[in-house]
């Protein structure tokens, strides 16, 4: 960084000549040294997964959860500094709370996010503050049902409001927010150190054709992670998985922890694909050397 | 001159008690097939005194979002001035128009929080893509009801039979227009404090469309007016080209009888009703609650 010691980077509210805010680009920096986070946004529902870092053999396992519910149908992973985090989540359920006071109604993925953009923007435009250290996948399902109308009895009206214009209501929804309060929706979003990785299994997984499921989902997003940590694998980790599916699917569209059993399955499949990753490359040598020893 | 608690006009015919409110009226909202028909009476009284016999207690909060009023002009005038005000608030911040469900939850917000002091009975009636049409009650204390269908005011306590007999889910269009029509002038019949004209209004995606039926035409359809998705708020269109011409090609105006000449059915049939709705503001006119 070559403007570093001129001043600019000191406070937010300053703008460097070139037009950078150096302290969001610093704040970015925290986030890539974060454990990966990844996002999958399925046809059926939405998964969330980090790679928990282990700092310490003290540290109970399985405790100290990274994914947090926001909302009943809400849920939310970050990359970077962990107090931040969980600012970033106490803020997110009083505005999913406030959403709720207001309208009577589930706040949607969309609109959380973009609350939570307009909150993180603002921690980029004074002097007093500093940018959030992380950047946060929210996922969401808002549901497809429709509210009953009071007094109903039995299986209630046959037919239902009427005029209802066709097509798909509701569904599942992923938005990334980053350090600058910028925010996008996605197919898949991944964050953190292995981020690149990750990225680059998300695009071969054709998410926007939109035929994964969650069964596959999962499985994907754990390989996902086992594949982004190999980079530095003297590092103990601990996966965390979460999801999020509609009304009849299997979380019944409420936000929660993959089952232990879904989840050792899916850890078993992921060790089982990396390790074979590493057999290929390691046949790909033996050819090479093959081809040397014919020469 | 002494002013009497009754409710009824003195002698000289002028001084009413504005103390006393005689609540009444009717009102409804209907949902069916391609959306929702709200349906209300005209009458607006300070005790026994007919204060305006063409209000219009159909009232806009959202492109497709209206709802009935009944209970205390000016108090139900002003909470449906500040939905209004939410919504188009909502409709911006949100990039997408509000819900049925929206509109009906700060209503009954203000009802509730404000149940001491307000005396409102409101329908709210809607059209959205996502659920279509719908229909929520708020009666006096502030509590939200989706309903199928909702009547309110004193005039529906005569009508909870018929309705209940008549109604049916999924009704084409021109059913529920008979329904609705049906249902009020049975109000109107036997319910002293409603009367005078029949309006409604009909929420589909194609937007707005008013009716207007008068008593002294057998309530047929007189005119229509039409409020496409996207029409600001409290737009006055000019009104012929919707004019629906009579069978033999006489302009409705020309037709009008003895009601219908004061009814400000003229270039703009709201004018009256709005001129007056603005001069009761502040005043206790009940409107045909």
């Amino acid at each position: 960084m070559t403007s570093i010691g001129t001043g600019y980077d000191l406070a937010n509210s300053i703008f460097s000549p070139d037009g950078r805010n150096f302290q969001v680009e610093y704040a970015v920096k925290a986030v890539e040294n974060g454990g990966t986070s990844v996002g999958i946004r399925c046809k059926d529902g939405v998964v969330l997964a980090v790679e928990k870092v282990i700092t310490s053999k003290l540290l109970k396992p399985g405790a100290n959860k990274r994914i947090a519910t926001v909302d009943k149908n809400l849920g939310v992973v970050y990359s970077g500094m962990v107090p931040d985090g969980h600012h970033f989540v106490d803020r997110a359920r009083d505005e999913a709370r406030g959403w709720r006071e207001t309208f009577k109604t589930p706040i949607s993925t969309s609109d959380l996010a973009s609350r939570m953009g307009g909150y993180l923007q603002a921690y980029t435009l004074y002097q007093s503050v500093r940018p959030f250290g992380i950047t946060a996948i929210i996922g969401g399902f808002d549901s497809e049902l429709e509210t009953p109308v009071d007094g109903e009895v039995g299986s209630g009206p046959s037919v239902g409001a009427g005029g209802k214009v066709e097509g798909k209501h509701g569904g599942p929804g992923l938005y990334m927010i980053e350090p600058s309060g910028m925010y996008w929706g996605y197919y898949g979003a991944a964050t953190g150190k292995g981020r690149q990785a990750a990225k680059a299994e998300l695009e071969k997984l054709n998410l926007s054709e939109n035929k994964l499921d969650l069964m596959q989902g999962i499985k994907e997003a754990a390989r996902i992670i086992y594949v982004a940590q190999q980079d530095n694998k003297d590092k103990e980790f601990e996966l965390e998985m979460s999801w999020i599916s509609g009304a009849d699917g299997p979380t019944k569209g409420r936000h929660m922890e993959v089952p232990k059993d879904l989840l050792e399955a899916a850890e078993r499949l992921a060790k089982k694909a990396i390790s074979e990753d590493d057999e290929e490359d390691e046949e790909d040598d033996d050819e090479k050397n093959d081809d040397k020893m014919e020469e | 001159m002494e002013f009497t608690t009754t409710g009824v006009l003195n002698e000289d015919g002028i001084h009413v008690d504005m103390d006393r409110l005689k609540k009444g009226e009717v009102n409804m909202a209907v949902t069916f097939k391609d959306g929702v028909i709200l349906g209300a009476d005209s009458r607006t009284t300070t005790g026994a005194y007919i204060a305006n016999r063409v209000t219009d207690k159909l009232t806009q909060v959202h492109d497709t979002i209206w709802c009935c009023r009944s209970g205390s002009a000016a108090d139900t005038q002003a909470v449906t001035d500040i939905v209004q005000y939410q919504l188009g608030l909502f409709s911006m911040r949100n990039g997408k128009p509000p819900t049925t469900q929206t509109a009906a939850a700060i209503f009954q917000e203000i009802c509730y929080s404000n149940k001491d002091r307000l005396s409102a009975g409101l329908i709210i009636a809607g059209w959205d893509e996502r659920h279509g049409g719908q229909v929520y009650s708020i009666p006096l204390g502030g509590s939200l009801h989706k309903q199928a269908y909702a009547i309110g005011g004193s005039g529906s306590t005569y009508i909870y039979g018929y309705c209940d007999a008549h109604w049916k889910e999924g009704m084409e269009e021109q059913d529920a227009v008979n329904f609705v029509k049906g249902a009020l002038r049975e109000a109107i019949k036997w319910d002293g404090s409603s009367g005078g004209v029949i309006r409604m209004v009909v929420l589909t995606k194609k937007g707005a469309i008013r009716h207007l039926y008068l008593p002294d035409e057998d309530y047929k359809r007189v005119s229509g007016r039409k409020y496409p998705v996207g029409t600001p708020n409290n737009t006055r269109l000019p009104v012929p080209e919707l004019w629906e011409k009579r069978q033999g090609g006489r302009e409705v105006v020309a037709h009008f009888g003895p009601l219908s000449s004061n009814l400000g059915i003229g270039p703009c049939f709201n004018v009256s009703s709005e001129l007056t709705s603005a001069r009761l503001r502040g005043s206790s006119l009940v409107e045909d609650m």
